[in-house]
């Protein structure tokens, strides 16, 4: 697969990540998209068909556990880290525009 | 008599038989960190107040008869990934600079529990990501053995301090060789052990399916006790595995005689330094001699492992380093203008620039119409890997190889250049890749005095024998015990073993 690896491309992925780029940010990850696209060439050589993919587990397996409810973090614990917060909530930036707020009211 | 220059197996027999107390051992590691740190950077906190205090409990329950644990006064470090209530668990990340958490990882846990006491913090490569720490957001680490080098990453801080002291147990966490490529540049003994053996709790994630804590230790035999003290089920993890944890000091006994070793061609490409090749084959050639079998074996795909490792450990970081959102925990940006302006600049500021590049690959492999050629490709790729290793070890007990295709560089040399770094975890990865329990003991050093590691791999959930050849090459061989010049315990007695001996035998 032949990726052609622009500043659009760039930049949607950068949208995608939620990282703001400077304009030299954004010029250096295209340089890096092609190094490691170069790199990884290679991949696209074998041929693959009767392979399946891999899980951390050989045998794909995880542990499980009786589902009961045990302790866990106080909301005053789980607060302590937020940037922002009013008890017993974080704080987020406005998501709901006031023409909302009217038209649910 | 001082505790330092001991091993912890020895400084643990020390406090049993009250040769020496836990406030003596932990005054001791806390010297030895204030006399060395000033050259090499390694730490990034230290809980000095803290670590007297416990130690102190400790010593009054010896006085008092009652029971202790097995580790009782044995100081210990963690890497700044692994989350303990004391100080911050910032992964030397800006993001989560003032981070802290309220609860100890599962390992630090089981050893408090055991009777160790943490001492310090550990710098690191930002989240794991980096083989120098020079990619850590507050300072980068120094070589012991030359300070103008790097001392590999990402768990530099920890190697580099294991190097420089003794008496101290030192966890780090190894994704794609981080515990183990570090020992290798800092002459110390690095275990990654089997994926799922050590509860990753706690353990800030960089990739959930390739992350495992380990241990950066003088010896096998220290490697073996810590590993004793923090493997086991954890409810806290679904990946950790419900395996019996053996006696691993105990099984250190049972020695080399009659197992068979695979030595595959394919991990000394054409990049492997002479002078890196050189010292293995003398130490697998010494592993003969000890009465191992040694052959010749195959892993065709061992070559395609790094492209893998880059496309998964990046998408797995992606996903893992979404949860960085301003919001919850870390770094906030002030007066954002809407949600996704908190988002982007929160992180923006917030991560390095190489956490950054992994974020936008992990990404981009993941998103629609890339998902198949790249992440899928590269998992099926992993699984290639794991069938070359099952296939070898269906004849041979051990894979033997170089920890790291050359040794340690100038401070700044790769810099520049994201992809001469990533170049360096060729040989490391498959381990990762694979789940695969594997070691690097020093075997020796270049003729300008930088150590370099043998790496050694078992099967899966065979730890003990991984660490039973380490333990046997490391009786009769004292590459492992050289030390430093900069080390504050080192006598004049033990400066006989210096740091530009070349060490052949």
């Amino acid at each position: 697969m032949t990726i052609d690896v622009t500043e659009e491309l760039v930049a949607r992925v950068a949208t995608l990540s939620r990282l703001e780029l400077s304009p030299a940010e954004r010029q250096a990850m295209l340089a890096h998209f092609r190094n490691v696209l170069g790199y990884v060439e290679d991949l696209q050589q074998l041929d693959l068909s009767d392979v399946d993919p891999s899980t951390a587990r050989p045998d794909g397996s995880t542990s499980t556990r009786a589902d009961e409810v045990g302790a866990s973090l106080t909301n005053a614990q789980a607060l302590a880290a937020a940037g922002a917060s009013e008890p017993p909530f974080f704080v987020v930036p406005r998501i709901v525009s006031d023409a909302g707020d009217a038209a649910r009211s | 008599m001082t505790t330092s220059a001991a091993t912890v197996l020895e400084l643990r027999d020390r406090v049993r038989r009250h040769e020496t107390t836990a406030q003596s051992a932990v005054a001791d590691a806390l010297r030895q960190i204030d006399a060395v740190d000033g050259a090499i950077a390694a730490v990034g906190q230290v809980f000095r107040d803290e670590a007297l205090a416990a130690a102190a409990a400790i010593d009054r329950r010896l006085a008092s008869g009652d029971a202790v644990g097995p580790l009782a006064g044995v100081p210990f470090t963690v890497k700044e990934n692994i989350a303990t209530v004391e100080g911050t668990t910032s992964a030397s990340s800006r993001i989560l600079e003032q981070h802290r958490s309220v609860y100890d990882a599962t390992a630090v846990a089981r050893l408090r529990r055991a009777g160790a006491v943490l001492v310090a913090k550990t710098n690191m490569d930002e989240f794991g990501m980096g083989s120098s720490t020079e990619n850590s957001a507050f300072h980068v680490t120094r070589n012991p053995w030359r300070p103008t080098h790097v001392p590999g990453g990402s768990s530099g801080g920890a190697a580099a301090l294991s190097a420089a002291t003794r008496g101290m147990i030192h966890l780090g966490s190894d994704t794609g060789g981080s515990i183990r490529q570090p020992a290798s540049y800092c002459g110390v003994t690095g275990f990654k052990p089997t994926y799922g053996r050590v509860s990753r709790y706690g353990l800030l994630a960089f990739a959930s399916s390739l992350d495992q804590i380990g241990a950066l230790q003088q010896s096998a035999a220290d490697c073996a006790l810590a590993l004793g003290a923090i493997a086991g089920e954890d409810a806290m993890d679904a990946t950790s595995r419900d395996a019996e944890v053996p006696d691993f000091v105990a099984l250190l006994a049972r020695g080399v005689e009659g197992l068979r070793i695979g030595v595959p061609r394919e991990f000394f490409p054409g990049g492997v330094d002479a002078e890196v090749r050189e010292l293995v084959e003398v130490a697998v050639a010494k592993l003969e001699g000890l009465g191992a079998e040694v052959r010749e074996v195959s892993l065709p795909h061992v070559r395609y492992a790094n492209p893998a490792y880059v496309l998964v450990s990046a998408a797995e970081a992606s996903s893992n380093l979404a949860r960085y959102d301003g919001i919850h925990c870390g770094r906030r940006v002030a007066d954002p203008a809407d949600l996704i302006d908190l988002y982007a600049r929160s992180r923006a500021e917030g991560f390095g620039a190489e956490v950054k590049r992994r974020i936008l690959i992990g990404t981009f492999v993941l998103s629609s119409g890339y998902y198949d050629a790249f992440y899928r490709k590269a998992l099926q790729v992993r699984s290639l890997v794991r069938r070359d290793f099952e296939r070898v070890f269906a004849d041979v007990d051990a894979v033997v190889g170089p920890t790291s295709p050359v040794p340690a560089f100038p401070i700044g040399e790769r810099m520049d250049d994201p992809m001469k770094l990533y170049a360096v975890d060729v040989l490391t990865v498959p381990a990762n890749l694979a789940g695969l329990p594997a070691i690097s003991l020093p075997c020796g050093s270049t003729r300008d005095g930088l150590p370099i590691g043998l790496q050694v791999h078992g099967r899966a959930l065979e730890d003990d024998v991984v660490l039973r050849l380490a333990a046997a090459y490391q009786s009769s061989t004292d590459h492992h015990a050289r030390a430093p010049s900069i080390c504050a315990w080192r006598s004049d007695a033990a400066a006989g073993s210096s740091g530009t001996a070349r060490g052949r035998s």
